[in-house]
């Protein structure tokens, strides 16, 4: 039996040595793949190819190209495959380079970004943020032109990180909501399924740090930034740190585990996998440092079960609300529950959502969202957070003549709602409330000289449709 | 038993508030098969040719159509208020129907005043054509892809019926922009292959809306009508396969018209 490949934190390994040997390699290794794609742009192990297999193409190979899997419940197993064959590419590549020792070589793993270790982890590793490698005289190939702030030293806000909502689930696949991984609707590229929605993984970490680090991670193509892969990489440690929590499960249903994909391995040659040939991290080969769950009171919410009558609107906007960057409230009178749930009756479940967003440009922005806050008393503000809106593929849910059904997000707010009841602040009509949260600027003020290439944070404009509140 | 059939059923109707229209679908194609088989009972004698006829038009729209929108039509349900549920995606489907109605009208009245003598295998053999054009025309894609898109619908009162009848619309359109060339040949093909027909081009029509990626759909689409209008053009001493308009009259029987 062969040892599996280790899965390290970049942070830890940058905490060793800016240059460890690990991210050498990578960044020697992206060097070789931007190279391949540049002397042959159809090279499926080259660095463009390979962040086509996400999307962004106008006119893509529909067996392999533009496949990515967004709001369903293969989004955490396809991008899963995507990271075993991409790092299969990249080992194949690393052995080759005289640069790399041995032990390198033969232990080589993509690392992870654990942002969600402390404060200081929410800096981008320095690697990443080097113009030229460790020589001083060579283009950094892990460099890319992200937010300016964060190719600065300055971090991912604190609310980019929260795992308390991501972990909570109790199920992969949810009925009021779109549970850990997303709903059961089959295949689903970018919303244009019925009942697409972001499971809770997808809506933090994973879509507030592709519109944080901004540049190409804030669309298809974002893959082309080298951080791609170890957010995406912490992204699928996440998921093992979900199951390590106990009572939870993948799915064992066949429209699961018999859906294929292609992907191209390390010699080009053309992988037929279904997701559950590549489900398990032993099956693959890796495994990561840690997964252990954060410490603090993670999961608690997600054991009530939920009923057996689906979810029931009582109360929504009525006209859109626009937001550029400033926060905005909006106000929505409830009505009572009927049918199966009657006026008098506590409410299971409480979901706020969100429909219908639109952007005509990526926003650079994410949207911290608070329900029932009084507007004259910041000071107690967090106590009414649901969650954050980052609209992360939102360009192309905007656009009419491509595949799409609409942007939404659904945020399970059952134990705020009871906290909210019992202390007698939840109020009707209840303020939903939109507060924009940026990358927060780097410590202390850097010299013209010293600031590294990066883009403006543009907040643009994002059109929400509708606000409604659901009980079940 | 009877009490979890009981509570089976009701769980079925609260997740699923558009059962009624897929009843309807599904009554819709019950009564073109029984006008279908009224009328192979009586060849030569009564001969219909539902196509013509408006309210055969509507329950062919609504037995090709209506299945295809069920998704969209249960969106509508879930995201109305409870006492809504039921009337929400009625008035979809009203809003939907009327869009495809109005289309079928427009039609029928273009072929029976101005084009009264197009007749023959070769008329069903070029719409077939034609409806494999459209399928490569960056429109189609362009409505095929709109299909897909909800609003919100405001939540209360009159305003969130006319929501509801206005999406209907809104989708009835994005349909009628993607299908309209696929419906044509129900207008001109003759009543021996006309359920075949329908039956096939249903098929095809609720594969593209079902579709995860429709931009994979519209090159096979294209390739299956042009294979169509080739067997059409080819096979002889079969049934007639395109309507023989100068032979129909004004009469009309259930819905159809007879054949002299």
């Amino acid at each position: 039996m062969t040892t599996p490949i280790v899965r390290q934190d970049i942070w830890t390994l940058s905490q060793q040595d800016e240059w460890h040997p690990v991210i050498r390699a990578y960044a020697l290794g992206v060097g070789v793949l931007v190279d391949r794609s540049q002397k042959n742009p159809d090279d499926p192990t080259g660095w463009q190819y390979q962040a086509s297999v996400h999307g962004g193409l106008s006119d893509p190979d529909p067996k392999f190209q533009n496949q990515c899997q967004h709001r369903t419940y293969y989004f955490p197993a396809w991008h899963r495959m995507y990271l075993h064959f991409f790092e299969s590419i990249m080992r194949s590549v690393i052995v080759d380079l005289d640069q790399v020792d041995d032990h390198t070589k033969q232990t080589w793993g993509v690392p992870y970004w654990n942002y969600s270790r402390g404060q200081k982890f929410q800096v981008l590793p320095p690697a990443f943020r080097a113009v030229q490698l460790w020589d001083g005289k060579t283009d950094n190939p892990l460099f890319h032109l992200r937010n300016r702030n964060l190719n600065n030293g300055g971090k991912l806000p604190d609310t980019d990180v929260l795992l308390s909502s991501t972990l909570a689930p109790s199920a992969f696949v949810g009925t009021g909501t779109a549970g850990f991984a997303g709903p059961a609707i089959g295949l689903d590229y970018w919303g244009e399924t019925p009942g697409a929605a972001f499971g809770s993984l997808e809506t933090t970490p994973h879509n507030n740090v592709h519109v944080h680090v901004g540049g190409d991670m804030n669309s298809q193509m974002s893959p082309l930034d080298p951080i791609f892969w170890l957010h995406h990489a912490n992204v699928d440690r996440l998921w093992e740190v979900w199951l390590a929590q106990g009572g939870r499960s993948n799915p064992t249903d066949s429209g699961f585990l018999d859906q294929d994909f292609w992907f191209h391995d390390a010699a080009g040659e053309p992988q037929q996998k279904t997701v559950g040939e590549k489900l398990t991290l032993a099956g693959l080969g890796y495994t990561y440092e840690n997964t252990s769950p954060p410490a603090g009171p993670l999961g608690a919410e997600a054991v009530a079960s939920e009923p057996e009558h689906p979810p029931q609107m009582i109360g929504a906007t009525d006209h859109t609300v626009q937001l550029a960057g400033d926060s905005a409230t909006v106000r929505i009178p409830l009505g009572a529950p009927s049918g199966p749930l009657s006026a008098d009756d506590t409410p299971a479940k409480v979901y706020l959502r969100i429909d219908d967003l639109t952007a005509p440009q990526a926003p650079g922005v994410t949207y911290a969202v608070y329900i029932a806050a009084p507007a004259d008393d910041q000071s107690t503000l967090g106590d009414h957070f649901v969650g954050t809106l980052a609209p992360f593929g939102i360009v192309e849910d905007s656009k009419r003549d491509v595949d799409h059904h609409g942007m939404r997000f659904i945020f399970d707010i059952t134990e705020l709602y009871n906290r909210l009841v019992a202390a007698g602040k939840w109020t009707n009509p209840v303020d939903v409330r939109f507060v924009p949260v940026g990358v927060e600027a780097p410590p202390g003020p850097l010299a013209a000289d010293d600031m590294v290439p990066g883009l403006d944070e543009d907040p643009g404009v994002l059109n929400v449709g509708q606000v409604s509140v659901y009980v079940q | 038993m009877v009490r979890e059939l009981s509570s089976a059923w009701r769980r079925f109707r609260w997740s699923h508030p558009e059962w009624m229209l897929a009843l309807a679908g599904v009554l819709a194609w019950m009564g073109l098969f029984a006008m279908s088989a009224l009328n192979g009972a009586a060849v030569g004698t009564v001969y219909w040719h539902g196509g013509h006829h408006i309210a055969h038009w509507v329950l062919m729209s609504a037995a090709m159509m209506l299945p295809t929108v069920l998704p969209v039509a249960r969106s509508v349900g879930l995201t109305s208020r409870w006492r809504r549920r039921a009337r929400g995606p009625a008035l979809f489907a009203a809003g939907y129907l009327a869009v495809w109605s109005t289309m079928g009208l427009a039609a029928i009245t273009v072929l029976e005043v101005v084009a009264p003598r197009v007749e023959g295998r070769w008329v069903l053999a070029t719409s077939l054509v034609v409806a494999a054009g459209w399928e490569l025309t960056r429109w189609k894609l362009h409505f095929l892809r709109d299909c897909h898109r909800l609003r919100a619908i405001h939540p209360n009162g009159w305003r969130a019926d006319v929501g509801c009848l206005r999406q209907g619309l809104r989708v009835g359109i994005s349909c009628l922009g993607a299908c309209w060339a696929i419906m044509i040949p129900m207008l001109v093909v003759a009543p021996g292959v006309e359920m075949v027909l329908m039956m096939v081009l249903f098929v095809l029509v609720a594969a593209q809306r079902f579709a995860s990626r429709p931009a994979t759909s519209v090159r096979p689409a294209a390739a299956l009508l042009t294979g169509l209008a080739v067997a059409v053009t080819l096979v002889n001493g079969g049934p007639q396969m395109a309507v023989d308009r100068e032979h129909l009259h004004a009469g009309h029987l259930l819905g159809c018209r007879a054949f002299e």
